[in-house]
């Protein structure tokens, strides 16, 4: 387990993800999305890639590169459930900030409400899974992303899939137990990436198999949200 | 704070299963795939630069867990398939089955390429004019994609190769993001729980078995192109 040098996203997987956002599908199936440029960040968050764009030779494709495995222990499995944990913080926090300023409506308030409370609830079980001994929570300032219905909605898919690649890249990193609650989240990370992306009116599942990310990628990601101090 | 190596496509695929799902996925040889990787960047051939793997095949109990997840993805891919050819259901029940069809059968080539020679044949399949009616269908189609989910989760803890494991993780994640999407649109709330719980072999199949969908039981000869599509 040495450390990895790469901070970011190296150049290598950025080119492997723009190559395979860029190929164009033989089951193009709906096209709701328009092919375009993405950015790194939309990249990682796999927010705007073209409906059917990647085909099924995108996915295990997508994740090869960038897919970090090491033999599973228990204290691989405390580091993993602490950074997984990270991400939680930011989605539960974000939420819980959308429902106490109580300026979203309809479908959008309802959605805050109901996935806010299970990251509520991911972030418990993974503090017990932790034994108590959980990481310092970020301080955390999401600007207008939590009244702005609009930026809600964006803010809303960057995160999921941002924690859903994240959960993606560890759950094969984990012993059995853990490894079940992290894929019990996982699955619910998905619900809610297909949800906000049906109201956003992108398609829900633009690809054959989800792109997992690094830790490394997961950390990028964070940081061009700006939403962490 | 970081800690993970970054290996080698070499390193993680031990038994090659997910190299030659690459080739079975692109339906190309590896050479065609690596010419064409170079126009998206040579970084991308350089990242997947490894010695000819080893055919060796995948565990025994992998092996019986992919057989059997590929019989799931013939029949939805099929279910799906046909509900995008006959046209009869309202639009965005028509556009998930053209999107959801697509996926499913994005997983049976990649599952028939991690299979290899191991892969078995499509089941016939009658749907009884499920693929024509909006309420059977969407009805079926929620109980199928959060089942399949469910039982990914079981087998996620069942597998021998973690190659293995990884595929299917990718693929999990997209059966509970169809489930999600046709749970809106029948007005269902798309995340129930906070936990999304597993599900044996034995429920999904006493569902399927529930269904009559399956006609005629699948062979075990992998050499022929499957046959949903209708």
């Amino acid at each position: 387990m040495k450390p990895s040098s790469a901070g970011r996203l190296s150049d290598k997987g950025l080119a492997l993800l723009e190559f395979l956002a860029r190929g164009q599908s033989t089951e193009d199936a709906t096209a709701q999305e328009p092919p375009r440029t993405l950015t790194r960040g939309q990249l990682l968050a796999g927010g705007t890639v073209a409906a059917g764009a990647i085909t099924g030779a995108g996915i295990l494709l997508g994740g090869l590169p960038t897919l970090a495995v090491s033999k599973p222990s228990k204290a691989q499995d405390r580091r993993v459930l602490e950074y997984l944990l990270q991400v939680e913080y930011i989605q539960s926090g974000f939420y819980g900030e959308a429902e106490r300023r109580r300026a979203l409506k309809g479908e959008l308030a309802e959605f805050a409400e109901r996935v806010g409370r299970q990251e509520r609830a991911h972030v418990e079980a993974l503090e017990k899974a932790l034994d108590g001994n959980a990481p310092k929570k970020p301080s955390l300032d999401f600007k207008d992303a939590t009244t702005d219905p609009d930026k809600f909605v964006s803010t809303a898919v960057e995160l999921e899939e941002m924690a859903l690649a994240a959960f993606n890249g560890q759950v094969p990193n984990l012993t059995p137990q853990p490894l079940l609650t992290a894929i019990e989240i996982a699955s619910v990370e998905a619900r809610h990436t297909g949800w906000i992306r049906d109201i956003a009116g992108r398609n829900p599942a633009p690809r054959p198999a989800d792109v997992p990310a690094t830790q490394d990628e997961t950390n990028a990601a964070i940081e061009d949200t700006g939403f962490v101090s | 704070m970081e800690h993970r190596a970054q290996l080698s496509l070499q390193a993680v695929d031990c038994d090659g299963a997910i190299a030659e799902a690459v080739d079975a996925l692109t339906g190309d040889t590896r050479a065609d795939f690596f010419r064409k990787a170079v126009i998206g960047g040579s970084a991308l051939a350089a990242s997947l630069e490894a010695p000819a793997l080893a055919k060796q095949g995948l565990p025994k109990k992998d092996t019986k867990i992919l057989q059997f997840d590929l019989t799931l993805e013939y029949l939805q891919a099929a279910m799906y398939t046909e509900a995008q050819r006959l046209r009869a259901l309202p639009p965005r029940t028509l556009d998930w089955a053209k999107v959801v069809g697509a996926n499913e059968r994005g997983h049976v080539r990649a599952i028939r390429g991690l299979l290899g020679k191991d892969a078995v044949k499509s089941p016939r399949f009658n749907f009884r004019g499920v693929t024509e009616d909006d309420r059977a269908f969407t009805e079926t189609a929620v109980a199928f994609e959060d089942l399949t989910a469910a039982l990914l989760k079981t087998q996620a803890l069942q597998v021998k190769s973690r190659g293995v494991l990884a595929a299917l993780v990718s693929l999990h994640s997209v059966e509970a993001r169809h489930a999600a999407w046709i749970r809106h649109i029948a007005g269902v709330v798309p995340a129930r729980a906070a936990f999304d719980k597993r599900t044996s072999k034995a429920k999904v199949v006493k569902l399927v078995d529930s269904t009559r969908f399956v006609v005629s039981a699948p062979k075990t000869s992998g050499r022929r192109r499957p046959k949903y599509t209708g």
